[in-house]
């Protein structure tokens, strides 16, 4: 029978599951649609459409001409207000819960557990990789630049997540595979190589962790440094020593909470307000 | 405040359930462009749908909702009267189909001229717009033109019978000694790449540059203005630059 712990974790990974699910669904019935068929019911909606990305690459053109990018529809306009809402209360939670392309790493991530056991994602030292995790902030830049310059969806010629829902329908770059490819390969080595470096959705929803109101709360009193969550943090933050997590790559993902892999009760918590001291 | 995994999943998706029906409720929520092209400004057809506004992604249905041209006939006049799914035919699936012919261009052009004929509104297609023996026939039928009208398609119709999806298709037309063509699809990008400079551009136009990424024509009909006027001029800015 599964622990208490166990469940908690698959919580997380059936939610996952729903919007992975949903998604493919979606632009599976979008690529239905365009042939002349599709499955009453389900949104044949653009894989742009259901993309929150899509609003924040808007945004430039939404306040000057009052519109939105080519391809982007107030969809993504209304899901981007939604994963800022959700992030301002819970940070990182929409990348470590919902997003599909996420979720695709962490399987590939699975692959490459077994294959590297206690070495996988520990190849590269914390000290080094805590400087390129801020690549992803440059992607950002590069992406809303282009974008406002070109007027066009800059992104979806580079965009692993779009090459991994289209492969099949012709109109994905040969770049976009590429990356993909490449995020494949580095997931077997890496958990979560996209998000770490390159997500530029990721640097605007990390954003979110350096105020949100529920946090990744430590309490110093009960902790017996163990390191379990540190160990246990697929983005290798150092919860350990931190008394609030406010580290711009957290998931929310709550791998680190005594709920799940910390072995002492009430000491990593995801909460508001302060941590209440043991006796 | 505590959260718990069994709370903040069901609170994640509510978010997402209470906000996609929120604004759905306040019909905001859409997943699509709204395939309504831009009217007229000025003129005798001042506020009725200009067939230069039609797009590649427009379906044949968006366009009978706008022009309220049966379905059945644009889907015969460019060759796809045994289609089962007419409604979804896009302009942009003629393009593909037919595309750049030795003849001329087979494309989303032939479908605004076409559009324009039948309704008995004006545009000026490319020079190397084509339109299929049906299509004229189809016109003749229902549309009540000029002779003069009649005479301009005859020179531009073409026999679409044997070609099939693909066949006499070219690629790319080369380029001639290295100078810019002026088309439908030039991009303002096209126009710097091709040695105008955004001044120039901006005193022919009249107006101030689109993003480089738009398409001149696309750019122009938005702000209700004729391409074929500036297509002219800006072709012979691009030629004085050679």
């Amino acid at each position: 029978m599964a622990s208490k712990r166990q469940t908690a974790g698959r919580k997380r990974t059936r939610i996952q599951l729903v919007f992975f699910v949903l998604i493919a669904a979606i632009v599976i019935n979008h690529s239905l649609h365009e042939a002349g068929m599709s499955i009453p019911i389900l949104s044949s909606a653009s894989i742009h459409a259901v993309c929150p990305f899509g609003g924040v690459v808007s945004i430039y053109e939404y306040f000057v001409k009052g519109t939105f990018t080519k391809k982007i529809h107030e969809s993504s306009w209304v899901l981007m207000w939604i994963t800022f809402a959700m992030a301002a209360l819970f940070g990182g939670v929409f990348c470590g819960w919902v997003c599909p392309f996420g979720t695709f790493q962490e399987w590939i991530g699975k692959l490459g557990k077994k294959l590297f056991k206690k070495r996988f994602n520990r190849f590269i030292p914390y000290s080094v990789d805590k400087w390129l995790r801020y690549l992803r902030y440059l992607v950002l830049a590069l992406v809303l630049y282009m974008t406002a310059v070109t007027g066009k969806l800059f992104f979806e010629e580079y965009d692993p997540y779009y090459a991994l829902f289209r492969f099949w329908t012709g109109e994905v770059a040969i770049s976009a595979f590429v990356i993909l490819g490449l995020v494949i390969i580095a997931n077997l080595f890496v958990e979560r190589p996209f998000c770490k470096y390159a997500c530029p959705f990721g640097a605007v929803l990390g954003l979110f962790n350096l105020f949100r109101f529920f946090s990744i709360k430590r309490n110093p009193i009960t902790c017996t440094d163990c390191g379990a969550c540190d160990r246990n943090c697929p983005m290798n933050i150092p919860v350990a020593t931190a008394d609030t997590v406010k580290n711009h790559q957290c998931l929310t993902c709550m791998k680190c909470t005594s709920e799940q892999k910390c072995p002492e009760a009430d000491t990593v918590e995801l909460m508001a307000g302060k941590m209440k001291e043991a006796a | 405040m505590k959260i718990r995994s069994n709370l903040l999943g069901p609170v994640v998706l509510a978010f997402f359930i209470v906000g996609i029906a929120g604004t759905m409720i306040a019909n905001y929520w859409n997943t699509e462009k709204i395939k309504i092209p831009v009217k007229y400004k000025t003129g005798e057809f001042a506020g009725e749908y200009n067939p230069a506004d039609i797009r590649g992604s427009y379906t044949l249905e968006d366009i009978n909702k706008s022009f309220q041209i049966p379905v059945e006939d644009m889907a015969r006049a460019f060759g796809f009267g045994d289609t089962d799914h007419k409604n979804t035919i896009r302009a942009k699936d003629i393009e593909r189909t037919y595309g750049e012919l030795k003849q001329g261009e087979l494309g989303t052009d032939s479908l605004r001229l076409f559009v324009a004929l039948y309704t008995g509104r004006p545009h000026t297609p490319e020079e190397t717009t084509l339109l299929p023996n049906q299509a004229v026939r189809i016109l003749k039928e229902k549309a009540g033109l000029s002779e003069q009208q009649l005479e301009e398609l005859n020179k531009i119709k073409i026999d679409i019978s044997s070609l099939k999806p693909g066949d006499d298709v070219q690629t790319e037309q080369p380029v001639e000694s290295g100078g810019l063509e002026i088309k439908g699809k030039t991009t303002f990008q096209d126009l710097l790449d091709g040695g105008l400079t955004t001044q120039e551009i901006e005193e022919t136009l009249g107006t101030p540059m689109g993003r480089s990424g738009d398409k001149v024509r696309d750019y122009l009909v938005e702000k209700g203005l004729e391409f074929k006027e500036y297509k002219t001029k800006l072709q012979e800015l691009a030629d004085s630059k050679n």
